[in-house]
């Protein structure tokens, strides 16, 4: 019995430890290639050997627009995430402390929002892009010029009503007792108040894993910038930008610069990586409490 | 003779009669808290998500290329769809569509329980192990997808030949090859889509109750009949739950058609989301592109109704 449970034992660690090596092996070998020569790469049996740190093909690779991407992005991220825990926070101590008429329809309509896949909106939401009333030379029935297509407003104007930060923080709220309200009401207490400097501190783990969730949704966004920006360079988003920086150093037939492209894609995925290494328990914990509990 | 009393008294305000509406207003607070802060919120939801939904159910039943006005041609587009029109290519496509997404979901659901139930033992660097099933999520879809392209490059020096040639086998064109491209498709999307289940999975079973593996052990359960008769029973809600998110998601695959293979070899990864994206906006046939989109709606129609129910019951609504 005792030698079975060892082989067994034995058995898991290996499958695991193997499994998980092939999970990491393209990431590994992106990273280690950044820093390898293109001879040492080539000869290379499982994984690059680092052996240079090539200046060059940092610089290189943030001035052909990869540092204003970084410009245009982390705008992006830092409104999304104070749009995204504002409200969030906003609504969810709404549902959770306050009683009103139509409570429950308005959370239904919430939540029919949420699970509703927003690929399908794509296309549509594209169209009401490029009909919006006054912009871009549109009259008021969104006829006329472009819209918002090419504009920079595109990237801002989405998703300021977050039902799933409204879910996330409506639970946490309904974790916290009722009595620290009623208490800060006493004192006099408005709602701002009660919401981010009574409840505020107490939910530092939801808004961390807000924040870890939104960033890494708006990093990773390609998408949408792809379809509703396609004519406007000087403001693509850093996952836009890097589809013709990495081509750049590439030809389907000739050899490849690979150190040049494992550089690239190093500097565009390394902050979300780095992001979700060092928040990953608060990232575990929102995600799974968002989903079920039980 | 006057009663002198100390100032601090007067401070406190004499009690008038509040009138008809501070009493009405004070009653009413929490609603019109709520509703000051709900209205524009409401207003901003309604407008971005059904002003959309508008569009794409009006605009399906169109033809329009964007640039002349629309023309209305009732149901002629889904008539395109569900028809024999081009070699019965729309129906292939949903077909083919389907097929990735029951593939990704059994790859996703099967993988990621086994992977749980392992990491579920006493195991140690569990913590490790769960990172590194997580971070390939972590890294955008579109940037790995044009990184994958490059690792396939067709001819000797592309990675995959370089690793392949080290066994002594000859360079393959991945890319154009209708028998490989497929199977890459699935396992990048297994890749980067694995780690959600496997966390899920594993808060889930840290949930069961430890009582009844014991009362099974001292009837004489072995593993495997621990595993079939009390953990996936006791599992049921979070592998239906991640099963219904899995496949919503894994049908709507398209970075690998986009970024990668453009819906070739031979249409193999051409999935419906890419469809969609490509007759909207290159092929510029939009009210084709938004009957697609609905067809998509009415094929997960059924899971996300049973995604909201599942959400009714959690918040009591």
């Amino acid at each position: 019995m005792r030698q079975r449970e060892l082989i067994l034992n034995t058995a898991s660690y290996v499958f695991l430890t193997v499994a998980s090596l092939i999970m990491v092996y393209p990431l590994l070998y992106m990273l280690l290639g950044a820093f390898t020569t293109p001879d040492q790469y080539v000869d290379a049996r499982w994984l690059p050997i680092p052996n240079t740190l090539n200046i060059d093909l940092f610089v290189h690779a943030i001035n052909s627009g990869i540092g204003q991407a970084y410009l245009v992005t982390l705008s992006r991220v830092a409104f999304y995430i104070v749009v995204t825990v504002g409200v969030g926070l906003i609504g969810g101590y709404i549902f959770s402390k306050l009683d009103f008429p139509y409570k429950n329809r308005v959370f239904l309509l919430f939540l029919a929002g949420m699970v509703m896949p927003g690929i399908l909106m794509l296309v549509p939401s594209y169209l009401m892009m490029a009909w919006w009333p006054f912009a871009g030379g549109n009259n008021w029935l969104g006829q006329g010029g472009h819209g918002l297509i090419n504009d920079v407003r595109v990237l801002f104007i989405g998703g300021w009503v977050p039902p799933f930060a409204i879910f996330i923080f409506k639970q946490s709220f309904d974790m916290l007792p009722t009595e620290y309200q009623d208490a800060a009401k006493m004192d006099g207490a408005g709602i701002w108040t009660i919401i981010f400097q009574v409840y505020g501190p107490l939910l530092k783990p939801p808004i961390v894993a807000l924040t870890i969730i939104t960033f890494l949704g708006v990093w990773n966004d390609y998408l949408w910038a792809a379809l509703t920006i396609p004519g406007l360079d000087k403001y693509y988003p850093i996952m836009l930008r890097m589809q013709n920086v990495i081509l750049d150093d590439f030809s389907p037939l000739g050899p490849v610069n690979y150190p040049a492209v494992f550089v690239k894609t190093f500097i565009a995925t390394w902050p979300p990586a780095a992001v979700y290494f060092l928040l990953q328990r608060y990232f575990v914990q929102g995600l799974v409490g968002s989903g079920l509990k039980g | 003779m006057e009663l002198k009393l100390p100032r601090l008294a007067s401070v406190e305000k004499p009690y008038t009669d509040p009138g008809k509406y501070t009493i009405w207003f004070r009653r009413h607070r929490d609603a019109i808290v709520a509703w000051t802060f709900l209205t524009p919120m409401v207003a901003y939801f309604l407008i971005m998500t059904f002003v959309p939904m508008a569009f794409l159910i009006v605009v399906s039943f169109t033809r329009w290329n964007l640039i002349s006005p629309p023309i209305f041609i009732g149901l002629k587009n889904l008539q395109v769809i569900f028809s024999s029109y081009n070699n019965w290519f729309y129906l292939k496509v949903i077909g083919r569509t389907l097929l990735y997404g029951v593939s990704i979901l059994t790859l996703n659901v099967v993988g990621g329980f086994t992977i749980a139930l392992l990491l579920n033992q006493n195991i140690r660097f569990k913590g490790i192990y769960r990172t590194m099933w997580y971070i390939p999520g972590v890294f955008s879809g579109a940037v790995i997808a044009r990184l994958l392209g490059i690792y396939l490059q067709g001819s000797s020096a592309g990675i995959a030949n370089l690793l392949i040639a080290k066994f002594g086998f000859s360079p393959i064109d991945w890319i154009r090859d209708p028998f490989w491209m497929p199977i890459i498709t699935v396992f990048y999307s297994v890749w980067g889509g694995i780690g959600f289940p496997v966390i899920f999975f594993l808060a889930g079973l840290q949930g069961v109750d430890e009582n009844l593996y014991d009362a099974a052990k001292i009837d004489g359960a072995g593993s495997w009949q621990l595993v079939r008769y009390i953990t996936i029973p006791q599992m049921t809600p979070v592998l239906l739950f991640i099963s219904v998110t899995q496949l919503i998601g894994s049908l709507q695959m398209w970075e690998i058609p986009r970024l990668v293979t453009g819906g070739g070899p031979n249409d193999t990864t051409y999935t419906l989301v890419w469809s969609i994206q490509n007759d909207a906006f290159s092929s510029l046939q939009v009210g084709l592109a938004n009957a697609q989109s609905l067809v998509l709606f009415v094929m997960l129609m059924g899971f996300i109704g049973w995604q909201l129910n599942n959400y009714r019951k959690q918040y009591n609504v």
